[in-house]
Order: C-alpha cells, then sequence, then structure tokens
C-alpha cells in the first residue's frame, strides 16, 4: 500500500515551550493508525498541523501527495477531522450542521443531500436528524461531531480524542463506525487516545507520544512484545548497588534499572535508601517468585510489587517509568 | 466567495435561531428610541413655570447684550404683551448652560449695539438658538410670535424714521412749507411700510447652539433621536462580530473551519459579512420605526431628508465601521468578559462622547469631550447623519465624515487582521 500520509521531523513551538518535537512517521492507504500518549504529549498539536489549523515551526508533512505548506488547500479537500471539542452549532439541526459542512468542500445540490443521508446513517442518527443539536445526548452530539468530519468522504479521517464523555454505548458505537469506515469505505484514518483499550482495538499501528516525541511506533504486537516475558516492578525500603547486582543474577530475570522513588504522600523528599526497580523478566511470574524469595533470605523489605500486563499501558511504564492516566 | 456565502448563510440561522440575539439588535434599539425621545420631548422645563402658573403665554429666555439700549427695551416691552411672550432674562452664559442641561428649548439674543444700529437705519438680526431636541411646532410657534413683533416694531421704527427725515428736512428748509402736506406725509409713510416688509429692519435667524455660521435649520425630534440611536446600537455590531468569532473559538468549530478547504480571508469576511447585512437590516428597522412610530406617538417625524443616495451611503459606511471594529475588538478581546466590557465600553462611553446619546453640539461646550468626541467614530457617523437629516446637507456634505469612517475601518480591519490569532 502507498503511503497517504508522510510526516518529516514535524515540530512545534509556543514559546520557549516544544510542544512537538521532530516527529516522523508514515501512514500507509487503508490503514488506522494510533496516536497514543497522555493528556499534554502532544496529539493535539501534531493533529492540528497535519490539518492545517496550526502551523508548523519546522519539518513538513505530505498527505495524499501534496505538501501540507505549499499545497494547504489540496490537503484540506482529501482530510476530515473530528476535533476533541463539539465543533458544531448547537441551535442548528443536525441535518443543517452537516449541509453547511458538506457544502464548505463544494458540495452542492442533491449530491450534498445524499452525502448528508449517507452520514446520517453511518451514525445512526437519521430519525432525530431535523432536531436541534442542543436536544440531543453527549452520546448522539459526538456522533454528529463525527458525521460532520465524514460528510465530504475524506481519504484520510483525523479522530482526535472522539470519545471524551461518551456513555459506553455511544462509545461502542463510535468504535463500530470506526471499524466500519475502515473496513468497508478503506478510510484511512489517524485516532488519537489516550485510552490505551481503545487504540489496541481499533489500530494496526501505534506511535506512542510522549513530551511531544514519538518514543516508540510499531504495531500492537510488536509494542508487547517488547516487554518480553514481562516486567515487574518492586519497591524497596533499603537496597544498594550490590542488591540490584544479586536480583540481576536471579534465575527468570533478564535486566533491572532502578527507577526515580516517587514520594510519599505528605513528604517532602522520598526516604533516601529506598529503590523501585523495573525488573525486565524472562518469565514474569517466575521472576517474582524467585524475588521474593531472595528479599525474603535477605531481610529485605518490599513496599510495593506490581506485575505490567502484557499491553500498551506496560510498554508506556515500561518506557517512560509513568503511567497514561498520570 | 461561495464559501464567504456559505458562511454567511450559515450565521443568519444561527442568528434567527437566537432570540436574545434578535432582541439586541431589533427591539432593544426601538425601545430606546422611544424612551429617549419620549424623555427628549418631556425634558425641557419651561423656566419660570412655577412662578407664573397662571401666565398662559409662551415663554421666551432672552439674552439682551444691549441692556442700555432704547430699542431693545422697547423689543422687550413689544414682547410682553398679554397677546405676547412671556419673557425671561438671562445672561448668555446662564441661558447656554439651561440649553446644555436641557432645561431651555431656545433663547433669543439681542446683538450688542442692537438699538444703535436701528436708532442709524442700519439692518440687524436677531439669533434665536433652538436645540437641536426641540419641538419644532412649540418652536415654530414663538418664532411666529417673535417674528410678527419685530416685524411691527420694524415697521414702526421705519416709519418713524422717515418721518423724521421729513422733520429734518423742514428745518432744513423753514421756507418751504409745502413738506407737510397730508399727501406727501402719507406717501412717505407708504414708501416706509413698503420698504419694512421688503426689507425688516430687524430679521430673526434661526440657529443651533454654537454654530457661528447662520444657516436655516430644520428641528425635530424624530431627526435628532433616530440618529444618534442607530449610532449607538450599530456600534453593537462590534460585538456580535466578536461575539461570533469568540464563540467559534471556544466551540471548537473554528478548528474544524481551519482545518476546510477555505482561505482566510474567506473565513474572516464569512464572519463579518452576515453581522454587515443584520446591521443594514437593523439601520432600515430603526428608521422605519422612526418614520412609522414617532409621528403616532408624537415624538416628531422624520425623514431622510433630500439626498436618500447620501442617508444609504452613509448607513453601508457606518456599517462597514461598526463591523471592522468587530473583527479589531476579536483580535484583542481573550475572553469573554473582556467582550462584554469593550461591548459596553463601545455602547455607552464611546456612544456617549460620540454625541450618539447626547448631541455632540452639547458636548462641544466642554473643551476635552469635544475633542475626544471626534476621536470616537460615532461622532463622525452621528454628525453625517445629522447633516443628511436635520441639516438638509447632501452627499458631498458628509463626503468628509464618511471618508474619516472609511479611514477608522481600514484602520481597525488591518490591526484586526494583524493581530487575530487564528489558531
Amino acid at each position: 500500500m502507498a503511503n497517504i500520509l508522510e510526516v518529516e521531523n514535524l515540530s512545534k513551538n509556543f514559546g520557549e515551550r516544544a510542544a512537538v518535537r521532530e516527529i516522523s512517521f508514515d501512514v500507509a492507504e487503508g490503514e488506522v493508525f494510533g496516536l497514543l500518549g497522555p493528556n499534554g504529549a502532544g496529539k493535539t498539536t501534531a493533529i492540528s498541523m497535519l490539518t492545517g489549523v496550526l502551523e508548523p515551526t519546522a519539518g513538513t508533512a505530505r498527505i495524499g501527495g501534496f505538501d501540507i505548506l505549499k499545497d494547504p488547500l489540496e490537503v484540506k479537500k482529501l482530510i476530515g477531522l473530528v476535533p476533541q471539542d463539539l465543533a458544531l452549532y448547537p441551535t442548528l439541526s443536525a441535518r443543517a450542521n452537516l449541509l453547511f459542512f458538506g457544502s464548505l468542500y463544494g458540495l452542492r445540490g442533491r449530491e450534498l443531500n445524499d452525502r448528508v443521508d449517507d452520514v446520517l446513517e453511518v451514525v445512526a442518527l437519521a430519525d432525530r436528524q431535523n432536531d436541534p443539536v442542543d436536544k440531543y445526548s453527549g452520546g448522539m452530539k459526538r456522533r454528529v461531531n463525527i458525521a460532520a468530519g465524514l460528510v465530504h468522504h475524506p481519504r484520510l479521517f483525523f479522530l482526535d480524542e472522539p470519545t471524551v464523555g461518551v456513555d459506553p454505548q455511544s462509545r461502542n458505537h463510535i468504535f463500530e463506525s470506526v471499524l466500519k469506515l475502515n473496513r468497508e469505505r478503506g478510510m484511512t484514518i489517524i485516532y488519537t487516545s489516550h485510552y490505551m483499550e481503545e487504540v489496541e482495538l481499533l489500530c494496526n499501528r501505534v506511535a506512542i507520544i510522549d513530551e511531544g516525541k514519538i518514543i516508540a511506533l510499531d504495531t500492537i504486537k510488536n509494542l508487547v512484545a517488547m516487554l518480553g516475558g514481562g516486567v515487574v516492578q518492586v519497591g524497596l525500603r533499603q537496597a544498594n548497588q550490590a542488591v540490584i547486582q544479586q536480583i540481576t543474577s536471579l534465575p527468570a530475570v533478564r535486566t533491572v534499572t532502578a527507577l526515580p522513588v516517587p514520594i510519599p504522600a505528605g513528604a517532602e523528599a522520598a526516604p533516601a535508601d529506598a529503590a523501585l526497580l523495573k525488573i525486565e523478566a524472562v518469565h514474569s511470574q517466575q521472576a517474582v517468585i524467585n524475588v521474593i524469595q531472595f528479599l525474603n533470605e535477605n531481610n529485605l523489605q518490599m513496599t510495593s510489587l506490581e506485575i505490567l500486563e502484557p499491553n500498551l499501558e506496560g510498554v508506556f511504564l515500561h518506557l517512560t517509568g509513568r503511567k497514561l492516566r498520570e | 466567495m461561495k464559501n464567504v456565502w456559505t458562511l454567511t448563510r450559515k450565521d443568519l440561522a444561527v442568528f434567527f435561531r437566537d432570540r436574545g440575539a434578535m432582541l439586541w439588535l431589533f427591539v432593544l434599539p426601538l425601545v430606546f428610541l422611544l424612551i429617549f425621545s419620549g424623555l427628549a420631548s418631556m425634558g425641557f422645563n419651561d423656566p419660570g413655570a412655577e412662578a407664573a402658573a397662571d401666565d398662559n403665554r409662551p415663554p421666551l429666555v432672552v439674552v439682551n447684550l444691549d441692556p442700555s439700549g432704547d430699542a431693545a427695551a422697547l423689543l422687550l416691552k413689544e414682547f410682553d404683551q398679554p397677546d405676547g411672550l412671556r419673557v425671561i432674562e438671562y445672561s448668555l452664559e446662564e441661558a447656554r448652560g439651561l440649553m446644555d442641561r436641557f432645561k431651555i428649548n431656545r433663547y433669543l439674543v439681542i446683538s450688542e449695539g442692537f438699538s444703535q444700529a436701528l436708532a442709524e437705519g442700519k439692518p440687524v438680526t436677531l439669533s434665536m438658538i433652538l436645540h437641536p431636541n426641540s419641538d419644532t411646532n412649540a418652536n415654530q410657534t414663538v418664532l411666529r410670535i417673535v417674528n410678527g413683533m419685530a416685524g411691527g416694531l420694524s415697521l414702526e421704527l421705519q416709519i418713524l424714521d422717515g418721518i423724521e427725515q421729513m422733520k429734518a428736512m423742514q428745518a432744513a428748509n423753514p421756507q418751504v412749507q409745502t413738506i407737510f402736506d397730508p399727501n406727501r406725509v402719507l406717501a412717505q409713510a407708504k414708501s416706509q411700510f413698503d420698504q419694512s416688509r421688503q426689507v425688516p429692519l430687524i430679521s430673526i435667524r434661526q440657529t443651533e447652539p454654537l454654530q457661528e455660521e447662520a444657516e436655516k435649520v430644520e428641528f425635530n425630534l424624530g431627526s435628532s433621536i433616530v440618529p444618534g440611536m442607530t449610532v449607538l446600537f450599530v456600534f453593537l455590531a462590534a460585538s456580535a462580530v466578536a461575539r461570533s468569532i469568540f464563540d467559534e473559538r471556544k466551540s471548537g468549530s473554528l478548528r474544524r473551519l481551519l482545518s476546510a478547504p477555505l482561505r482566510r480571508w474567506e473565513l474572516l469576511l464569512g464572519k463579518m459579512l452576515p453581522v454587515f447585512l443584520l446591521t443594514l437590516v437593523q439601520i432600515c428597522v430603526i428608521f422605519l420605526a422612526g418614520a412609522i412610530l414617532l409621528p403616532v406617538l408624537g415624538f416628531g417625524r422624520l425623514e431622510i431628508g433630500n439626498a436618500p443616495l447620501a442617508w444609504a451611503l452613509t448607513s453601508i459606511v457606518i456599517a462597514l465601521c461598526a463591523t471592522a471594529l468587530g473583527v479589531f475588538i476579536s483580535s484583542i478581546a481573550r475572553t469573554e468578559g473582556q467582550i462584554t466590557g469593550l461591548s459596553n465600553a463601545l455602547l455607552w462611553v464611546a456612544g456617549f462622547l460620540g454625541g450618539a446619546i447626547v448631541p455632540a453640539v452639547v458636548l462641544a461646550s466642554i473643551p476635552v469631550l469635544g475633542i475626544l468626541s471626534r476621536l470616537m467614530p460615532h461622532y463622525w457617523a452621528t454628525t453625517a447623519y445629522y447633516d443628511i437629516l436635520a441639516r438638509g446637507k447632501g452627499l458631498v456634505d458628509v463626503l468628509p465624515a464618511l471618508g474619516i469612517l472609511l479611514v477608522f475601518s481600514a484602520v481597525f480591519f488591518g490591526i484586526g487582521i494583524r493581530r487575530f490569532r487564528f489558531q
């Protein structure tokens, strides 16, 4: 498959603060590509540059062969955006909103009406299409928000955190719509979220973004494989370099890394001798048994134990030492 | 341009579903128009009304700058007849102060050297100063009486002058006995009478306060209040533009619009055009109400003057200026509170200083306010309307004011575009 999106060293600074730092990635036509990262990681800024809302500080990207800086209008004809906000006119009906957004893409008359009918079917709101949007539930508004980005049948569809504040039923409906658009219409989708489960469910490949940088990019299978046999995090009241070396030499343990110790609530600093160890294991359960046995034998007190699941949350924790929703 | 029209239609659709916005744009100006017209029609007190409750004669404030003159005293005596006017004398400063405070409708100024000029047979002019908001009918009544009485005095003085001339001729030629021939006296009196009718010794000129050049002005309440109210509320359109752009930004729809194949100038124009069109409709509604409602309520009659093209062009330029001001506000206001604050400042402070609430001629009597008012686009807008409606001027006469409004528009739009935060 040819690439519909090619991003090259895209950066965005707001004053002194770098929101996105030299990100590069490609997305193939027909792919569902995920941008996963915590709030404030730079996902929305990245999407905003790709959709022409923000001008990059450096770097560029090509969409459908058009450069986003040189041919912004051609790029915009190819893309659809579902912003995080409910970017709708609440006093107008869903149909009036969709007719308006469709006509911005040059659609007129019968073609426009047919497209509106089509997307109303996709988001299952045909029966309420003439009600003002402000009479809809939160989930229904989200569905109209998605429809507004779809009405002109974009080749590349950006969904920026489309399920924020949505009830589980509407969330499932949104997932179904996204998968349907991809499978039945071959639409390329870029989906940003800080919900690991959504990205795992929908996306073929994922870029994990943190502090404006892409820290990992691969298929979900390959990303999870980074965890190997699993990752265990152990907190110790007292530990030194010798203890870390001894744990490293235990059976089923591959590597041990000392992480910064979290400061307990109410304290000004972490205890001086305390340690937080990230243990990459050949086999996580066997490694946990061996570590606990070693700690008991050496009379070392354990303060926390966490076995990371083989999922994207674990990958993020493994890569950053932080949880996605911290 | 298709995109501009698409945006315009959307904003108009949103507007017509917003009852609050409709209230602001159409109903509130009419309410204010009626209130201000009512207040203005009742706002003038007859000076000394309490002191002379049993005196039904129309009051006339007189500023006598010729207090020792015989003719001036004679004129005042002539006015103060049982079937004449109730004369109340004030100094010039007092009279101006009373008019500035809306306490009197008009005052008559007897100029310095009035009696001397008459004694020499030279024509003299009395100045009747009329407040722009004064009632035309009442003004006409008083003017008719003043004209009649001044004309009578003028006639009397001119005939007496003629007879005095005959007397002087007799004294100079005592040998000639036929000068006092009755037929000759009658012929001289008739000649003086005709001359007095054609070229009266005493004439009246009407003018508005502080207007230096003499000109015939035709005031009525409608043509005085409606322009001010129109300008006051048309400039609220600025806040409508700013709020509309702010709402797009706040809801996130601006982000969606920016991701659509629109040029940025199309986007801005698409936000301005609907407000511009609505403002033109608003002007028509206010003027239509002024023309229909005010006469029904007895608050005077509104006409659009002798130059409808000048009126139309002025309305378009004012609407353009107000809309450009909206882009300027949207570029500097970062919060809804700032937009509200600026809107209130525009409505009341700039409206007041610009002569939309109190006529600029009144503000001009206070030096600082006089200068400040010229810095407000409202001033030039109300001036242009007053010129067309109240002073009977045409397109050429209002071009300077329209030019200044266009400069204001260009500055507002230029700064607005430069500072506009699309992101």
